[in-house]
């Protein structure tokens, strides 16, 4: 169809129409999207979006109509609809797309816009961040955020001061395992008792020296890593990051420092802001990509997804191309480096001490459905002896955490969150595990403010608390 | 000849037509017709109908006669419909799994041609061989297998109606996934031929099962067989058929009758083997019994004849795992028979749709009896339909139907009922009785 | 195929609607209704004039009565995932859609039976059900996204129709709301009903009658064992006959489904790829259900009249995992067809199973003729065929070509003894084909019977029956 419409805003879209065409209107993914199946309204269904940015192309709507821009707006941007697409659509791209026309065609509203230029700015991020920190440390951010009235005002900063809490270190509620009597990392042998006791490989002898075990995972046997240290991730999820290096290093990895680090765009690329991510990934590619490593670890499933998509975002900029499509490459998820295909055959990821406690498992949508990774993180989850794993009701769904998105959509990012956290509560897990930062403050939030216990983690801390009481970080 | 089969045979062929003293065989509920007529093509069906809607004669569709006691009885009848001569087998085409004939071709007819080629209509309607198919599709009957096959509205793939004012309507077709348009065989289906007069039926074939495998269960009381009945139901198992039986007290050899749970398997002799396993492990008991082909299918015919006989027959209906209370239920019938007359009363009921049939042999008639059904029907039907059952009266002497009408209210779908009727049939000449049916 | 705007609603209609429903659930903006101008057959686009989405029987009742009362004519939709346009607007509808009338009003599975909302997906009741052994037998192939109110209006099939039947044969109950916005309750399981078989006429309706607000459906037992096997095939002909043969065994398979060859090549191009051989003509996939000891037998049998019928190859999927991935072959293949063309116009008829070989042929010279490819996928066992013929509709010549083909291939399959429509409806698009099966006295009867439940016209109109032969224009 030729478009009759002033395009200029619409160049974006424009670019991607053959991207549009293989959407034939099969409906398939309107039960998948978590923005549908709660409004009811097909404006807020992937095939509806889709429809819209057709109808931009086509010139029969206009990228700054408040149709066009409420809809695509409320989009989480989970790409659930994608792997249940049998054209195989690329939405995620499409989005970005769109949000790009949005982002040209009107003012950006002031708090997003704050936000954006928060972490275009490594000094800011770091002065938030550690600003934010210092709020945490006083340990009223959760008293504070369940007195506040729960009403459309003071939700944002209810919501903000509960994620932050959320993001608080605290005590795994790990019991004591039959003839493990103390978790304090030093009973390297009752570890080896314990894991043979639920019939899994000895951590304690393959941990032994003499054994063909530790060469296996000496240090640097593996290959090198650079970890993505991440703005959220650095400023408040340190431990992450730490306990990522300490698990790869037991795992056989070289883990190499890499300064100069700054945020990884996927925040601007989701809010249409595409100069600017491709500002920010530019700035990432010359210093990781100089950095001589093997893999960039990453374990914020929202980064290591933008990270991947570098080659994409990149792809018109004919100096940088090249090292951004294999900085992309060389990109894997902190579960897929220790389980997925980068292991040589023969490989298994390292048994710890056992961590005997009930866990569930929340797939972040920029694991399962922007990298299509469901089976690692679970892998990983299942190789911890004694942990039990509970089957999360709906796993794959987003929980509304989505960037800024309680930010942006509080009442129908809070709805979905509360759907999340009402699924987390009937397992009666103890810990729930989750690949994201932004998931683990927003599920986090909702159990605070729900009066429950419940701790939202990274599946990694749970790999290294199992490390930990097994002595694998007792040095030598 | 009086004027109106006058007037019939006019337009037909004198030999088609009888009236006078032949016509009392064909009774409708008691109402004797004042003609009956046998056309030989929907030409003629549509001529009589046409003509009659015109007279404003009062009209019945049949067959051979064998279901005109059953349902509600009309006003009166002027003429009856007899598709007696129109039983051709118009089509079969195995490879295609259907037949089609005409209304009046008999169902042992269809077997034997079906058989034949290793298929059958997998249907077993109360009434036994006998009954025709037009006459069978027209009352919607089915027995025991419509556990697993339905009734003969699933099963129906097309038909010939000619309505009342005597059009001639091809419904349906000969394929089995078929939503071109309306589906109005739906209407058809057990509309008692109150829209019309069927003379043309296409139904789907199935291939004759490898193996036809009958259990006998016996429990101690009525009530224990319908408990027994609900948890073989309930095995997750494909089973063609489960049937509560309980014999009448004239049957039974004096004593509580003792009632029998029939379970019918029509799967490989292999699938049978592991359904009587589980079948007997639920059951907590092996069977009593095991009949295999030819005298597998001889129980459940003899199912099929049950009602034969009887001067009054009742459908009883709640939810399945309600049987054990629907059985119970009957005790409140005791005051309409005399056990020792006759065989007294019979029950048979599927334990997967939950209808419950009661047939007693005799009515006894002592003073007031009348008032005395009207009142017990009234309150048992008042009591099913308030646990969300019912109960149908589908046979009996017609003072009784009559006076509680076969179905009971229809509530606000009285209206649609009413409408549908009135599309088929503007002259309202096929109407029976206060109901549309 | 043009699509005119309508007139917008009143003011004061609309208030009265969203004091109904609620503000959210009222969309009367041009730009919002855009979504609501195509369902799954993308050929025509009609704007309706506004949508209403209410959440209760109560409210659509009340909502039809409003519109009833100003002669506004109604249009209900479920998840607009329709084949024949059925849920489109035509001129001043208003479309009542039940996306947000999802809930399982009751589960009682020791009678097998579930009473649910209209706009339930299939697929989530099987899966509410599934806890207690039991499963909802019609599986149409979009089941993971219709909904069951859109099954009941379309009396929806699915490969699995074959040994257990259509949808009729499992709705037992329904509450239905008329244009008048009345209330009337049809059937009910454990209940024998007087008067004519509402319910049984109801069904397949396509939403000409009324909305069903509450469905009660009978559920079956999950068979104890599964058994698929797949042929390949290098000619479609040899795929129908071994049909013709496994039919003629006196074997009732579950299902008999063939995929031809450039069905098989698009769905091996998409993310639901079955591992079925691109080079093949034909893949049938033959599946056997019921007790585990008799199913070996019935797939030797099967398997032999397969090789017989000159299959290169059979295979059996030995793992559940391997069974679902053939399906999913087989339920995408429709969207998937997005792989190889922009617009495809999926036709649905059904032809008696004898002549299944001689149609194929007759729709392959149809397709050469007109210069057109055609891919087929259907359900062989009933003889329901799905050609779906693939074009670019930003080629107008090309268009009309398709629609030359499509009416040929309808006449081919009427004169073989078959019928216009299989399981897909007749909704907008096959109006023009009801003279070729239905004659004037049964187009009629049709129509009278539309006017018992709906004596103003008002529901869906335009659909189904062609124009009266004395009213204005002919049937488009």
């Amino acid at each position: 169809m030729k478009p009759q419409h002033d395009t200029a805003l619409a160049a974006a879209l424009w670019a991607q129409e053959d991207k549009l065409k293989p959407c034939v209107h099969c409906g398939f993914c309107l039960p998948a999207c978590p923005t549908y199946t709660r409004l009811g309204d097909e404006n807020d269904s992937p095939r509806g979006r889709l429809y819209l940015m057709g109808a931009v192309v086509e010139g029969r709507l206009s990228p700054d109509s408040d149709a066009f821009q409420t809809h695509i707006d409320r989009c989480l941007g989970c790409r659930a609809c994608e792997p249940v697409c049998p054209s195989g659509v690329e939405y995620g791209v499409l989005l970005e797309a769109a949000r790009e026309s949005i982002f040209r065609a009107r003012k950006t509203p002031a708090m997003v816009g704050m936000l954006l230029a928060v972490f275009s700015s490594r000094r800011w991020t770091s002065w938030s961040m550690r600003l934010a920190r210092v709020v945490r440390g006083l340990g009223m951010a959760g008293r504070a955020a369940r007195l506040m009235p729960a009403n459309r005002f003071f939700h944002p900063i209810r919501f903000g001061l509960a994620m932050l809490d959320a993001s608080r270190e605290r005590q795994f509620p790990v019991a004591s395992p039959s003839g493990f009597a103390a978790p304090d990392g030093s009973a390297d042998g009752s570890a080896g008792d314990g894991s043979s006791e639920a019939g899994l490989p000895d951590a304690g002898s393959s941990d032994d020296p003499s054994s063909d075990g530790a060469a296996r995972w000496r240090e640097g046997s593996r290959g090198r890593v650079a970890i993505l240290r991440g703005c959220v991730q650095a400023g408040l999820f340190a431990r992450v990051n730490d306990a990522t290096e300490r698990v790869l290093r037991a795992n056989g990895y070289e883990v190499v420092e890499v300064s100069g680090q700054g945020c990884c765009g996927a925040l601007h690329t989701h809010a249409g802001d595409a100069a600017e991510a491709r500002e920010l990934a530019r700035a990432n590619v010359q210093i990781l990509g100089s950095a001589q490593v093997d893999f960039i670890a990453v374990n914020a499933a929202g980064c290591g997804a933008a990270l991947k998509e570098y080659g994409h975002l990149l792809e018109a900029d004919e100096e940088y191309k090249q090292t951004a499509a294999d900085l992309a490459a060389s990109t894997r998820d902190i579960s897929e480096l220790l389980t997925g295909d980068t292991l040589q055959a023969g490989d298994s990821l390292r048994v710890g001490a056992p961590l005997p406690a009930r866990v569930t498992y929340d797939a972040a949508c920029h694991l399962c459905h922007a990298q299509g990774l469901r089976e690692e993180p679970r892998v990983l989850l299942e190789a911890i002896p004694e942990l039990v794993v509970l089957p999360l009701q709906d796993e794959e769904e987003c929980c509304g955490g989505a960037g800024i998105y309680g930010v942006t959509h509080a009442e129908l990012g809070g709805q979905i969150g509360a759907d999340k956290v009402s699924a987390v509560l009937a397992t009666g897990a103890e810990i729930v595990a989750t690949g994201n930062p932004g998931c683990m403050m927003q599920i986090g939030a909702g159990l605070l403010l729900e009066g429950s216990d419940v701790i939202a983690c990274h599946p990694v801390e749970l790999l290294d608390e199992s490390y930990r009481r097994a002595g694998f970080y007792d040095g030598p | 000849m009086n004027p109106l089969a006058e007037l019939l045979s006019e337009r037909l062929s004198k030999g088609q037509v009888i009236d006078g003293f032949d016509t009392e065989a064909w009774a409708v509920c008691g109402r004797v017709p004042q003609a009956v007529v046998f056309p030989e093509s929907e030409a003629q069906v549509a001529e009589v109908l046409s003509l009659s809607s015109e007279e404003g004669w009062r009209c019945v569709p049949g067959g051979k006669g064998s279901w005109l006691h059953g349902g509600q009885p009309p006003q009166s009848v002027d003429v009856l419909l007899s598709a007696e001569r129109m039983d051709d087998i118009s089509e079969y085409e195995p490879a295609d799994m259907f037949i089609v004939a005409e209304a009046g071709t008999r169902l042992d007819e269809l077997e034997r041609r079906t058989s034949e080629c290793g298929q059958w209509l997998a249907l077993d309607p109360p009434g036994g061989e006998r009954g025709t198919l037009g006459a069978m599709l027209a009352v919607g009957a089915a027995g025991p297998l419509q556990a697993s096959f339905g009734c003969p509205r699933d099963q129906v793939l097309g038909a010939t109606l000619v309505t009342g004012d005597g059009r001639v309507l091809a419904l349906g077709g000969k394929v089995v996934k078929n939503v071109a348009g309306f589906d109005l065989l739906k209407l058809v289906a057990g509309s008692w031929g109150t829209l019309g007069m069927i003379t043309s039926v296409t139904m789907r074939l199935h291939p004759t099962p490898a193996s036809d495998r009958s259990l006998l269960f016996k429990g101690a009381e009525a009530e224990d067989g319908a408990e027994l009945a609900c948890r073989l139901a309930q095995t997750p198992l494909p089973l063609a058929a489960v049937e509560l039986l309980v014999p009448g007290e004239g049957e039974s050899g004096g004593g509580a009758p003792s009632p029998l749970v029939a379970v019918r398997i029509l799967e490989s002799a292999d699938a049978a083997d592991e359904a009587e396993r589980v079948l007997s492990e639920s059951a907590g008991m092996a069977p009593v019994q095991r009949l295999e082909g030819e005298q597998s299918a001889a129980i459940f015919d003899n199912v099929r004849a049950m009602e034969d006989g009887a001067e009054l027959v009742l459908r009883l209906s709640l939810l399945p795992s309600r049987l054990p209370e629907l059985v119970e239920m009957t005790s409140r019938l005791s005051d309409l028979y005399d056990p020792n007359e006759g065989w007294g009363m019979r029950l048979a009921a599927h334990a997967h749709t939950g209808v419950l049939r009661v047939m007693i042999a005799v009515v006894s008639r002592p003073d007031g009896w009348v008032d005395r059904a009207k009142t017990v029907l009234g309150v048992l039907r008042r009591s099913l339909e308030a646990e969300g059952g019912s109960l149908v009266v589908s046979q009996g002497p017609p003072e009784i139907v009559s006076a509680v009408s076969a179905w009971g209210e229809l509530g606000p779908a009285a209206l649609l009922t009413a409408g549908i009727q009135a599309a088929f049939d503007p002259a309202g000449i096929l109407a029976r009785g206060g109901s549309p049916q | 195929m043009e699509n005119i705007l309508p007139e917008p609603l009143t003011k004061e209609l609309g208030d009265r609607l969203r004091g109904v429903v609620g503000d959210s659930w009222v969309i009367v903006d041009a730009d919002r209704l855009l979504a609501y101008e195509s369902d799954g057959l993308t050929a025509y686009r009609r704007t309706p004039r506004a949508v209403v989405l209410p959440r209760t029987t109560d409210e659509v009742s009340r909502v039809l009565s409003i519109l009833s009362q100003e002669g506004v004519p109604v249009v209900p939709r479920g998840a607009g995932t329709g084949l024949s346009g059925g849920a489109l607007a035509d001129g001043d509808a208003v479309v009542v859609g039940t996306a947000r009338m999802t809930d399982m009003l009751a589960l009682d599975p020791a009678n097998r039976l579930a009473r649910v909302q209209p706009g339930m997906i299939n697929v989530d009741l099987t899966k509410a059900a599934e806890p207690f052994g039991l499963y909802y037998a019609p599986d149409p192939s979009s089941q993971s996204a219709c909904t069951l109110g859109g099954n009941i209006a379309e009396n929806s099939g699915g490969p699995h129709c074959l040994k257990y039947g259509v949808t009729s044969r499992y709705v037992t109950g329904l509450t239905v709301v008329t244009y008048d916005g009345k209330i009337v309750e049809m059937g009910g399981f454990g209940r024998e009903s007087g008067g004519y078989d509402l319910l049984g006429v109801f069904v397949g309706s396509e939403g000409c009658f009324g909305i069903a607000t509450e469905i009660e459906v009978r559920l079956l037992p999950k068979p104890e064992g599964v058994r698929t096997l797949l042929a390949i095939f290098d000619r479609l002909g040899d795929a129908g006959s071994a049909v013709t043969e496994i039919m003629a065994e006196g074997l009732l398979p579950a299902a008999l489904e063939i995929i031809d060859g450039p069905t098989i090549r698009a769905v091996e191009a998409s993310v639901f790829a079955a591992g079925f051989p691109t080079d093949a003509e034909a893949a049938l996939v033959v599946e056997f259900d019921g007790i585990e000891a008799g199913l070996e037998a019935d797939v030797e049998r099967a398997v032999a009249r397969c090789r017989e019928a000159g299959a290169r190859e059979v295979r059996t999927a030995d793992s559940e995992e391997e069974r679902l991935a053939l399906w999913q072959g087989r339920k995408k293949a429709f969207g998937a067809m997005g792989q190889i063309a922009s617009d495809l116009l999926v036709q649905d008829a059904t032809v008696p199973r004898s002549q299944l070989t001689d149609v194929l042929e007759r729709i392959s010279e149809i397709g050469v003729r007109h210069d057109l490819t055609i891919a087929n996928v259907f359900h062989a066992g009933d003889g329901n065929l799905h050609p779906n013929l693939l074009f670019d509709r930003s080629d107008p010549e090309e268009v009309a070509r398709v629609e030359r083909a499509s009416t040929e291939i309808m006449a081919v399959c009427v004169e073989a003894g078959g019928t216009i429509t299989g399981e897909h409806g007749v909704g907008l698009d096959k109006r023009r084909y009801m003279s070729l099966v239905h004659g004037p006295d049964e187009l009629d009867a049709m129509r009278r019977i539309k006017a018992v439940f709906d004596p103003l016209g008002r529901m869906n109109p335009g659909k189904v029956l062609p124009d009266a032969p004395d009213s204005a224009g002919a049937a488009t």
